[in-house]
């Protein structure tokens, strides 16, 4: 088993010591990496997942906002699949072990490199030794930090992405850990800085479609009437969402249990309570509670940076 | 006879924390056997007359109230007084009354101040007189939407009452067309006085200025420096830079500030005198121009252009918005609209460049070349076709494409840290996009020299009806 391999089997845990990184590196001739200082309060490594193995009960996973994700490794010259960081909230702190070029995207994420403040949604130059640090998140839910290369984990059926629920791929980063940067690819980073707007405080607004389950609802529209507001109950498998009394509850029109069906992501599966669950990248592959509507593909990167305490408008696609 | 001023509902609160004590002589009040629906009179604010024109809650302009607001306005234009309206009616009274209003309105532009505050409803025809005005402030509560709710509701199958199609909140953030959202009307008033403090009373007047002590006598503000982040893409908020600049630290009066935020527009002082301001705000969006920005900020060059009120521009961006030009938001229509209105206009016009100024943006703001009178620049600034990282992109292309290897990351970050270097603004001064390179701590008093210098620039325009701004 290479050096590579064998850090991989124990997924980049804490006991990676300097003998070990030693042996690395001997193996490996001259990989680029990145030492994780502090890993904020969850960051994974997520692509953009490995799609088409349901059948075998094997979910999506992959970027919470894809769009982001995206974004961030165009900026430093990736092709948009690259294995990069999902930061919840930000916290991360990162050392260089060599010359590397990032990017931060996704949630408004005050960045500074050695203490001195650096640009979001920019190309960042990280000499080897220095130190890159996430503030706080502004706006937002989810930053994204892609290195040129890629994070070079080993892929897990296909994929670099930490499945939270199913507990597959990478193990979520811990202090100590360290990452593998890929070969940097032929194409060079292209702009300094992509102005994008931040992801927004207020309400967030998301297209709907109703079904499969519509009708085990007396009034599905109920789900467009007012705002709904994001739970504490929010992670990668899905967020429960709540709205004020007084607002028309989402009540099922028949306590008939489902046989389990296949569930995706955006689906709007309700419980007994009539607060539903938007589903994450993370998502159960089947589900039991009726699903009333689904958050088109388009939004879900939108639902995925909402906070618990903001709030959700759905707005109904019709026809086509 | 601020005693009329009492009481009364929102409308009323705002003429009575807009006009000093006592101050305001009505012209038409329903108290005193005028027409039902609408007060109107004049009085001081600051010391400077001031017309005003409110309508009473909810009722429907009768065709005498109407006169009453015709006759209001004609003795603005006589007097060369700025003219502030209450809005508060639904309905445009009879068709004949609302044409009057709206010539009324098209008549006083650009020649006293207009300020509409929007108290409560102002919908169907009256929600087309609020962007005739050159302000609009809103209260929380206030809402304006031409549309008809149950028409709309057919339409689009959304239903929306008349403040969800057009209440103040929406027109704070994603309309733009409400400069400032107040609490309340008292709120709003006390706005519209700070406003009315930068202004003329017409444009034939100058605006106010105040005493204050030598802009020269002052020592350097060292710490400016420190707001500034040496990563020229890093953000900061412009806003901070802007108060450092001003007198006694203040920050600037903004209009608009909820929307189109990667333009910063608004009034400040310095030296005493007032001074409009358009800034990109690196902390938004890179202090990119989007289409909103740059109309935002057109319109505003183009307000106080009309007013005599002169322009600083500050300059940090990382360009336009790159967009198809179908794209949502592609900014090229709104940024010739931006040229045209720099090209216009004929205030002084002062530039600092304080960070980025690549490519094709910084030309439509302030740029020497369209007729800023003054461009200052900063050290830290950039100014140079393209940013640092797309240039050596573009010059290891041709390597990379005959099938030489490119760049490792260390050489290529030294290629592009060598072409920052490359791009200082001493160069700009020496092919003449910028004057002078100045240090952010003397900026106030080079400002300060250039207002005083600039403080009779006279342009003639030439013989014409009008311009054909890009609309």
């Amino acid at each position: 088993m290479s050096g590579a391999a064998a850090r991989g089997a124990r997924a980049g845990r804490v006991e990676v010591d300097a003998v070990e990184v030693d042996a690395v590196e001997v193996d490996a001739v001259e990989v680029d990496a990145v030492e994780v200082v502090a890993p904020g309060p969850l960051t994974t490594v997520q692509d953009l997942g490995r799609p088409g193995a349901f059948r075998w009960g094997v979910g999506v996973a992959g970027a919470a906002d894809r769009r982001s994700l995206t974004l961030a490794n165009r900026l430093v010259g990736n092709p948009p699949d690259h294995a990069a960081l999902e930061v919840l909230l930000g916290g991360l702190v990162l050392r260089a072990r060599t010359d590397l070029v990032l990017a931060v995207t996704g949630a408004a994420t005050p960045v500074d490199v050695d203490g001195a403040p650096a640009g979001w949604c920019s190309v960042l130059v990280l000499p080897a030794g220095s130190t890159l640090r996430l503030g706080t998140a502004t706006t937002g839910l989810r930053a994204y930090v892609a290195v040129r290369g890629g994070v070079a984990v080993p892929p897990v059926l296909g994929s670099r992405s930490r499945d939270t629920l199913a507990g597959l791929g990478p193990e979520p980063l811990a202090a100590g850990d360290v990452l593998p940067v890929g070969p940097a690819p032929a194409q060079l980073p292209r702009l300094r800085t992509a102005p994008v707007a931040a992801p927004t405080a207020g309400a967030v607004d998301l297209r709907v479609r109703l079904g499969p389950r519509a009708d085990r609802f007396t009034d599905p529209g109920a789900l467009f009437t007012g705002a709904w507001t994001v739970t504490a109950q929010c992670d990668r498998v899905g967020a429960r969402l709540t709205r004020p009394a007084g607002q028309p509850p989402l009540e099922r029109s028949t306590t008939a249990e489902l046989p389990p069906e296949g569930v995706v992501l955006g689906a709007l599966q309700v419980p007994p309570s009539g607060e539903p669950v938007l589903f994450g990248p993370d998502h159960p592959v089947t589900g039991g509670y009726p699903v009333v509507g689904v958050v088109r593909d388009a939004d879900a990167d939108l639902a995925a940076q909402v906070r618990p305490g903001q709030s959700l408008r759905f707005h109904p696609v019709v026809g086509a | 006879m601020n005693g009329d001023l009492r009481g009364g509902g929102e409308a009323v609160a705002v003429l009575a924390a807009l006009f000093d004590p006592g101050s305001f002589t009505p012209l038409s009040d329903p108290a005193a056997g005028g027409p039902d629906g609408v007060l109107t009179g004049h009085g001081t604010v600051a010391g400077r007359g001031v017309c005003a024109i409110a309508q009473a809650p909810g009722a429907v302009p009768a065709p005498a109230a109407v006169d009453a607001e015709v006759r209001a306005r004609a003795l603005a234009a006589r007097t060369g007084r700025p003219l502030v309206t209450v809005h508060d009616a639904t309905g445009a009274g009879t068709a004949r009354g609302f044409g009057e209003l709206v010539r009324g309105a098209v008549a006083l532009s650009g020649v006293v101040p207009q300020v509409a505050v929007v108290t409560g409803a102002a919908d169907a025809g009256r929600a087309l007189l609020l962007p005739l005005a050159d302000v609009v402030v809103a209260t929380a509560g206030a809402r304006s939407a031409l549309a008809d709710p149950a028409a709309a509701a057919v339409v689009t199958g959304r239903e929306r009452d008349a403040a969800g199609l057009g209440g103040a909140e929406l027109h704070a953030s994603a309309t733009g067309r409400a400069a400032h959202v107040a609490a309340d009307g008292a709120a709003a008033g006390a706005f519209v006085r700070e406003l009315l403090g930068h202004l003329p009373s017409s444009n034939l007047a100058t605006p106010p200025r105040l005493p204050v002590e030598p802009v020269a006598d002052e020592q350097p503000d060292e710490d400016l420096e420190d707001l500034l982040p040496a990563d020229p893409a890093a953000p900061y908020d412009v806003r901070d830079v802007l108060a450092r600049l001003a007198d006694d630290e203040d920050a600037p009066l903004e209009l608009h500030a909820r929307y189109a935020a990667g333009a910063v527009t608004g009034f400040t002082r310095l030296d005493g005198r007032s001074l409009g301001v358009v800034a990109t705000d690196p902390a938004v969006a890179g202090g990119a121009l989007d289409a909103a920005a740059a109309a935002k900020a057109a319109r505003f060059v183009r307000f106080c252009d009309a007013f005599g009120v002169p322009v600083l521009t500050l300059v940090d961006t990382a360009g336009f918005l790159p967009a198809g030009e179908d794209d949502p938001g592609s900014p090229t229509a709104a940024a010739a609209q931006l040229l045209y209105a720099y090209a216009e206009a004929s205030v002084p016009l002062l530039t600092v460049v304080t960070g980025r100024a690549h490519g094709v943006a910084p030309f439509v703001l302030g740029s020497r070349h369209v007729g800023a009178d003054v461009v200052l620049a900063w050290p830290r600034a950039r100014l140079s076709p393209r940013d640092a990282v797309a240039e050596v992109a573009d010059e290891v292309a041709d390597e990379v494409a005959g099938g030489r290897p490119g760049p490792g990351t260390g050489e290529w970050a030294r290629l592009v840290a060598r072409r920052e270097e490359l791009a200082p603004p001493a160069a700009a001064v020496v092919v003449g996009d910028v004057d002078a390179v100045v240090e952010p701590g003397r900026t106030r008093a080079h400002l300060a020299r250039w207002l005083e210098a600039l403080e009779r620039k006279a342009v003639t325009p030439p013989a014409r009806r009008h311009g054909n701004l890009p609309l």
